[in-house]
């Protein structure tokens, strides 16, 4: 399932794709083109990351411009839209988009003859750029933006805080009195933040909670000494956690059999560990955005093949 | 073991485990609608609406200490003057 | 067999037991599979539709724990079947195909043909049936929420003048369904009261959506359908223009070429009414939505906003 999963985030999974095809296609059109050479190795690029090649904000190679990428990718898109138009075939936008999409692709690994984890590296520090999503890690607090302004005084980032604080089990009274807030105060935070996220479509409100949750958060600092009870060897095992990615994945892996067994994941981790949801949560998109920022395929993959085999 | 006898004997495993874990977050309480008042802690002013809900209008306590935006139900116009 | 089998050489090839061999276990095994599935979820679905209804806790948390599990073994025969789909037929595929049984080989047609027929019993029977079960297993929760709904506004009159004011007794009468803790004024002494919402009113915002969604739901349905029905037109223009190729007949293949054009109208129809359906689903949805929580009004038309201007409708 997993490896599935990763091929479909990698974009090229054979399967996947399949799905993906207007179902009712003979069967002898498919797979034409076959996925045979697909699976080349990132092995050839090995040099790659000497960092000096690449823009480190926009991961763009620095020997051309934006605009002449974007100016390139225009032009490749046009024809073949031009062409589908002549050919008689009526393109929705998400045909389009997906004709972009493709060349944005195929023209950034020309240009920078480079390997598929950084293509996709590039990607996603790009996402909101070309797609208008944002990407866990990639993310900025931008003060112009509507959905950011603070609700009632409070910022995302401190919302996120005490959100956290809740969920790791700490009273919300304690919270809202260590913020000298009053309940219903609180309460229209947790409602006015969760409504921000599911206006906004660019996802930046819901993948900025996500980043602040992997945070510390310890800088805001009336909440820096509410912490719910935890022994020593939770505080252990939590340490662990953060340092040795095996040992997350294992627990992860864990969490979700938990389910498929009709227990609650997050109580058996509680049960067993002393960790916490929040905790947890916290260590996992610290994962996810290291993840995200040094996209690596190969040890992506060993992780969740470590996650899925364990326990 | 037949395939139904099986499937028995996993949901009834099933069955216990999801009865016997506790639940994550405790039992849940039902309450009812409740209504109640917080007096100025510092002097036991009552607090009234044309003074806003972040300062105590007579001896300047602060009940809340942000700046109140538009919400829900709570507006800017709560905040004290 | 396909329309690639080979004409040249009629002679098989020695892998072709082989893939017969792998195809004909492959099916075998799916019937079992399938058998699995269907022991296990007719005999989960009354436990947990039980289940459901008694279970005292609001969250309805050890129902979910059941569920999850149900639909966790559901998930593993899921994995199993793409496991031996990768390996028995995939894998096998490959070898042949890296053997050098490429597109143009006399018998590529063979090989490509088991494929995917194996993929297409897979996806199109195994996976569709797989969806129907998790469909149905999920529908264990189904409740008429507008019982539910109707117990919170008997509520909501039944409390609405029982308040009074903590700082001068005065009576203060609830103006409206409260969705969160908020304050209240008095009207006598002008003292700010909090009010805090039931359980049950709290909850309020929460089932809504779906609420909203239950009460529109044959408009949802009238968009599936036109989905449906393009489909299968797609699937009769398909055969009829198989026909057409392999029919000697020049007036018989003439009269496939109508109905065939007959069908891609109907299903250009098809086509051109989703946008239609799918705002009016998407304007319903949210009108009901708002009236169920009128408080979230300004939140919801922009979400309503973001819907029409949607690629897909959503549910």
């Amino acid at each position: 399932m997993f490896k599935k999963l990763f091929g479909s985030i990698l974009g090229n999974n054979e399967e996947e794709n399949k799905q993906q095809q207007p179902q009712n296609q003979h069967a002898s059109q498919h797979h034409e083109d076959n996925y045979d050479d697909e699976y080349d190795d990132d092995e050839n690029y090995e040099n790659e990351d000497d960092g000096d090649a690449y823009d480190p904000e926009t991961l763009h190679g620095k020997h051309y411009t934006i605009d002449q990428f974007n100016a390139e990718v225009e032009s490749r898109a046009k024809a073949w839209i031009a062409r589908e138009e002549r050919d008689g075939v009526k393109l929705e936008q998400k045909d389009i988009d997906n004709i972009y999409f493709n060349y944005r692709r195929e023209v950034y690994t020309a240009w920078n003859n480079c390997s598929q984890d950084q293509m996709l590296r590039w990607e996603m520090a790009n996402s909101m750029t070309h797609m208008g999503i944002a990407t866990s890690g990639f993310v900025k607090e931008d003060s112009s933006n509507p959905f950011l302004q603070p609700v009632h005084g409070i910022d995302l980032r401190t919302y996120t805080a005490m959100a956290k604080k809740i969920g790791s089990g700490v009273d919300y009274t304690l919270v809202c009195k260590a913020m000298n807030l009053e309940p219903a105060i609180w309460e229209e935070l947790n409602t006015v933040w969760p409504q921000r996220m599911a206006e906004d479509t660019s996802f930046t409100v819901t993948t900025l909670f996500g980043q602040y949750y992997g945070e510390s958060l310890d800088d805001i600092t009336q909440l820096a000494n509410i912490e719910p009870e935890m022994s020593d060897s939770a505080k252990e095992y939590l340490q662990k956690m953060k340092t040795d990615p095996y040992f997350y994945e294992e627990l992860e892996g864990a969490r979700q059999a938990a389910y498929n067994y009709g227990m609650d994941g997050a109580q058996w981790i509680l049960d067993n560990f002393g960790i916490n949801l929040a905790q947890f949560q916290e260590v996992a998109m610290m994962y996810m955005e290291d993840r995200n920022k040094n996209w690596n395929s190969n040890e992506i993959s060993q992780r969740l093949n470590h996650r899925t085999e364990k326990p | 073991m037949s395939e139904e006898k099986k499937v028995n004997s996993f949901l009834e495993n099933l069955k216990k485990k999801a009865k016997e874990q506790k639940q994550y977050g405790g039992e849940t309480k039902i309450v009812e609608a409740k209504m109640d008042v917080r007096d100025c802690p510092n002097c036991g002013a009552g607090r009234a609406q044309q003074d806003g809900l972040t300062h105590c209008a007579y001896c300047g306590f602060e009940f809340l200490s942000v700046k109140l935006t538009d919400g829900i139900y709570v507006k800017k116009e709560d905040n004290s003057q | 067999m396909g329309f690639f089998s080979s004409k040249k050489e009629d002679k098989l090839p020695e892998w072709y037991a082989q893939v017969k061999e792998n195809q004909e276990r492959f099916f075998v095994f799916l019937d079992k599979m399938e058998n699995k599935m269907m022991e296990l979820c007719e005999a989960s679905i009354p436990e947990l539709t039980e289940l459901y209804k008694n279970d005292p806790d609001i969250f309805h948390r050890e129902y979910g724990r059941l569920k999850a599990g149900v639909l966790g073994q559901l998930e593993q025969i899921r994995e199993k079947v793409d496991d031996v789909h990768e390996e028995k037929i995939l894998d096998l595929y490959s070898e042949i195909n890296h053997s050098g049984v490429r597109a143009t080989h006399p018998h590529y047609g063979l090989l490509n043909d088991f494929r995917n027929q194996c993929g297409d019993r897979y996806r199109q029977q195994f996976e569709v049936k797989l969806e129907e079960w998790t469909d149905k297993i999920n529908e264990t929760s189904a409740e008429d929420l507008e019982i539910k709904y109707q117990n919170v506004l008997k509520e909501y009159d039944a409390i609405k003048d029982k308040f009074t004011c903590k700082q001068c007794g005065s009576p203060i009468t609830i103006e409206k369904i409260f969705l969160i803790e908020t304050f209240v004024n008095c009207p006598s002494c002008n003292t700010q009261n909090t009010f805090s919402p039931s359980t049950q009113a709290q909850m309020l915002q929460h089932f809504a959506q779906d609420l909203a969604r239950q009460r529109t739901a044959s408009l949802y349905q009238a968009i599936r359908n036109a989905e449906q029905k393009e489909r299968d037109l797609y699937q009769k223009m398909h055969e009829l223009k198989l026909k057409i190729t392999f029919e000697k007949d020049k007036k018989l293949a003439a009269q496939y070429q109508q109905q065939r054009d007959a069908f891609e109208k109907e299903r250009q129809e098809a086509i051109d009414s989703l946008p239609v359906l799918s705002e009016q689903y998407t304007r319903a949805k949210y009108a009901e939505w708002i009236k169920i929580v009128p408080d979230f009004k300004e939140h919801l038309l922009t979400r309503m906003e973001n819907d029409l201007g949607a690629v897909s409708p959503r549910w």
